[in-house]
């Protein structure tokens, strides 16, 4: 069982992941809307997981996943943060790969997707 | 010259014999000595070889005229050197480059043969391997390469990526430029992820960016797919894929596809596709270049989806990529041209499979609705004056009323098959459309364009109202979405509710959306009702949605909803219900469109008009009939009602009554000859009688205004009775005739 951070600027999406990984038996010890709220949550919290996703509106100079990414490792290097992304954004995605994330999802998402990146991560 | 004297060569096997293979024969080749490396090698005994002949090793690979050639040499006195394959006692064999050399006494004849080997097995199975795998790769259909971390492609690669690649050569080359010279972004993705994985020690890390490495990509001659693997020397392979017939064979069949699609459409609709293509026709005899900006968006966008509706191939994308145009420029005469050669195109594919009459107007009568109306009127005293069933020409004379008419249930229906095919080509999954209302409710076809135009609100529904199958699935709904309509009808409207349970509207999205589109303020916002908030959704260029696509979202859609709701009186409320679904309710007048508003508003005049030329003027009425024609004589005026409807009235003196009516209306002793008195009359009378016949019409009519009687041209008021919805009455009494026409004006038409 982990407590994971879900980051996502669409309410849609925070919702269905949360389902997803609730439904998966872990806990969702906190939810963002942007990168800016991830660091603050990711240092009260410190979650197992975080669920990051990959484009998000830029606040306080948090200008997307990635940036929060990066703020996250630099407070624990051995953070592990899942990008959630959509096509068109594999680019994204490897320079997030780069920067110390462990892997992604690409949405749409769904229960089968959680459940393979997580038994991978050995939560 | 001889190098190896007996004592010498005894010398060096002595030294060397567990190294190199050497025997001794005698001049007929048999066996005088073997080294131990050659015992290993053959896998015989020394006892086994010792006195046999040479040939025990012999290989029946190896062909004969390589021996012949072989004891040519040496029996000659000349050192002979070669590969030869030879035969292990096993049946094996084993691979060794040979020197055999002549032995001489000290007289210089030749007492036998010195072999020293080498064994190149490994050396030749290493050749023979590349030979095949070269052949294999030249002969195999895929593309198969391999780079390094320079992305320098390695020397051996199958010949098929020259052909996908369109290339002469690529050893050295740097795969990155061949393969993504025509995209920059993917080249640096390209670049990139590759980098990345050959940095990374961590085999899980590596197959992650080979997830996100391009999979397909093209050049000008070809479309190929690409599979990455990463080798044990952290190269990377890449295996090439030509899937261009493939492809080109799947758009062909799409097309054809879609052009099944579009004939399926068209003959289930047939009427309103000829309908819709013939004024069509009519729209582009317009002069385009010169109409009204926002009426050739909104004319263009209808066209759009009505077209659409019919899955038309080309005109629909025509259409599309001039509405984009059309952001930035004005309309122009190569749009005029390109709209009409996408248009013929599909006109092309509609008589390729049913034919030119097809499309002809020759195949149908047109009947027009004054047409009709004829012979509902003949009906009617035909029935008055027969003895027969009156029940049975009663029937006939309702379905002929409704000839003018369409059910409005019908109507509807049409939009099944593109709510289908839309949802299909979205991947949204939705039940059939449900349509709920009585299938007798007839409306006139002026309706039609009203009810088409709802496309527009369907297509949002499925679009952006139904969620994908995944997301209603984790809110527990039916992963299938249900979009409804269901409609009924009272005295006076028909309420149209059109709902799905869909997600609804995000209000304060839209709020920000109507502030970004400069529709409101946020100060304004505030203050607005969520009902008065809602209704933005209609405005021109609003849009709930970022991209543009052929389906929907340039918002011009929901608009042209409105418009055509206008035009029949309509209103619309939307109901949201966030999450669970949106309704629109339609309220739109009913009566006001049927049949015979004309002849209900004349029941009323003509009780009004017969109790007050009774009552007040003391002539009783002989006998009152309807007419086809308005008779106009000297004496007549006209009055309008306005409001939602327009209305003139008619009404028509002889002189005889005229004279009549005054005298009564008249004091004694007033001149009663005088003209202009007598030319006032005709609208006194007419404004009487209306003003008194307002109360008693229907709640929608009395709020409508009377104006002030006219004489309005007598040919102008013939136009109106010949192109409108009109009923007349005559009275006959013993000082003349009396007529009333009522005209329910379509000024919008």
């Amino acid at each position: 069982m982990a407590n994971i951070l879900i980051v996502d600027d669409a309410e849609i999406i925070r919702v269905s992941i949360k389902k997803h990984i609730e439904d998966l038996g872990h806990t969702v010890i906190a939810t963002a809307t942007n990168g800016h709220e991830a660091i603050l949550e990711y240092k009260i919290h410190t979650p197992d997981l975080v669920m990051m996703d990959i484009s998000m509106p830029e606040v306080d100079g948090i200008k997307n996943g990635i940036d929060a990414l990066c703020e996250i490792m630099k407070i624990n290097s051995d953070a592990k943060v899942i990008m959630v992304t959509s096509h068109g954004e594999q680019r994204l995605v490897m320079e997030a790969i780069s920067k110390g994330s462990k892997g992604y999802i690409l949405k749409p998402v769904s229960k089968e997707k959680f459940e393979n990146i997580i038994e991978k991560l050995d939560l | 010259m001889n190098y190896f004297k007996n004592f010498d060569l005894n010398f060096l096997l002595e030294l060397y014999g567990d190294n190199i293979i050497a025997s001794l024969t005698d001049t007929r080749g048999i066996i005088t000595y073997v080294s131990d490396a050659y015992v290993k090698i053959s896998g015989y005994n020394k006892k086994e070889l010792l006195g046999k002949s040479q040939n025990i090793v012999r290989h029946p690979d190896m062909p004969s005229s390589i021996f012949k050639e072989l004891w040519e040499t040496i029996s000659s006195g000349k050192t002979w050197k070669g590969e030869i394959k030879n035969l292990k006692k096993n049946k094996e064999f084993y691979w060794v480059i040979a020197t055999i050399i002549p032995q001489r006494d000290d007289e210089g004849s030749i007492i036998g043969y010195a072999s020293v080997r080498q064994d190149i097995t490994d050396k030749k199975e290493a050749i023979l391997l590349h030979n095949q795998i070269q052949n294999m790769l030249d002969n195999i259909e895929d593309g198969f390469l391999i780079f390094d971390k320079n992305f320098k492609v390695q020397e051996s690669y199958s010949k098929s990526c020259l052909k996908i690649l369109d290339q002469n050569s690529l050893c050295n080359q740097n795969i990155a430029d061949i393969l993504f010279y025509n995209d920059k972004e993917q080249k640096e993705t390209f670049i990139f992820g590759c980098e990345q994985l050959f940095k990374t020690e961590c085999s899980d890390t590596k197959d992650i960016y080979i997830s996100l490495l391009p999979e397909q990509h093209y050049n000008t001659k070809h479309k190929y797919t690409i599979h990455y693997k990463v080798l044990s020397d952290n190269s990377l392979l890449l295996l090439l894929k030509d899937v261009t017939v493939q492809l080109e064979l799947e758009l062909k069949m799409k097309q054809e596809q879609k052009i099944q699609r579009m004939c399926m459409a068209i003959a289930t609709h047939q009427e309103e596709s000829i309908e819709v293509i013939q004024s069509f026709i009519v729209f582009l005899k317009n002069n385009l270049e010169q109409l009204e900006a926002d009426k050739l968006k909104m004319g263009l966008h209808t066209f759009k989806g009505l077209f659409a509706q019919f899955e038309m191939l080309y005109t629909v994308d025509a259409i599309h990529l001039i509405e984009t145009d059309l952001q930035n420029k004005k309309f122009d005469s190569e749009d005029k041209k390109k709209l009409k050669s996408a248009f013929y195109q599909d006109v092309k594919i509609i008589t390729n499979a049913f034919g030119y009459l097809f499309l002809s107007p020759v195949k149908s009568v047109k009947v027009t609705i004054e047409q009709i109306n004829n012979i509902i009127y003949d009906m009617q005293s035909i029935i008055e004056k027969s003895d027969i069933d009156k029940n049975e020409l009663y029937e006939i004379l309702e379905s002929i009323k409704h000839m003018k008419n369409q059910s409005f249930f019908n109507m509807l229906t049409m939009h099944q098959v593109v709510i289908k095919n839309t949802a299909k080509k979205i991947n949204k999954e939705l039940y059939p459309l449900e349509i709920k209302g009585s299938k007798d409710l007839l409306v006139d076809k002026k309706f039609k364009n009203f009810v088409m135009s709802l496309v527009h609100i369907f297509r949002n529904s499925i679009v952006h109202g139904i969620e994908e199958p995944f997301i209603r699935n984790q809110f527990s709904k039916d992963t299938r979405g249900k979009i409804q309509c269901i409609f009924e009808s009272n005295n006076s409207n028909i309420i149209l509710k059109i709902s799905d349970d869909g997600q609804g509207i995000n209000i304060s999205e839209l709020i920000e959306k109507a502030i970004e589109s400069n529709i409101t303020t946020k100060e304004k916002a505030m203050k607005l009702s969520e009902q008065e908030i809602l209704q933005f959704i209609f405005s021109n260029e609003f849009s709930t949605i970022d991209y543009v696509d052929e389906l929907s979202g340039r918002g011009v859609g929901l608009a042209s909803v409105k418009y055509e709701l206008l035009k029949i009186k309509g209103t619309v409320e939307i109901q949201n219900n966030r999450f669970k679904g949106l309704s629109f309710l339609f309220t739109i007048p009913y009566k006001n469109e049927i049949i015979n508003n004309s002849e209900m508003l004349l029941k009323f005049v003509i009780s009004t008009t017969k109790s007050f030329l009774s009552n007040d003027i003391k002539i009783e009425t002989q006998s009152i009939l309807n007419s086809k024609k308005l008779h106009i004589t000297h004496h007549y005026s006209t009055i309008q009602l306005s409001g939602f409807s327009n209305v003139l009235f008619v009404l028509s003196l002889d002189e005889e009554l005229v004279d009549k009516v005054l005298e009564f209306f008249l004091p004694n002793g007033v001149e009663k000859n005088d003209e202009k008195l007598k030319n006032k009359l005709s609208g006194e009378i007419l404004n009487l009688i209306i003003g008194l016949s307002l109360n008693k019409f229907p709640n929608d009519f009395k709020q409508l205004t009377l104006g002030t009687p006219l004489v309005l041209d007598q040919f102008i008021i013939e136009t109106f009775i010949e192109q409108n919805q009109t009923s007349i009455a005559q009275f006959k009494t013993e000082y003349g005739n009396l007529e009333l026409a009522v005209i329910i004006l379509n000024t919008l038409d």
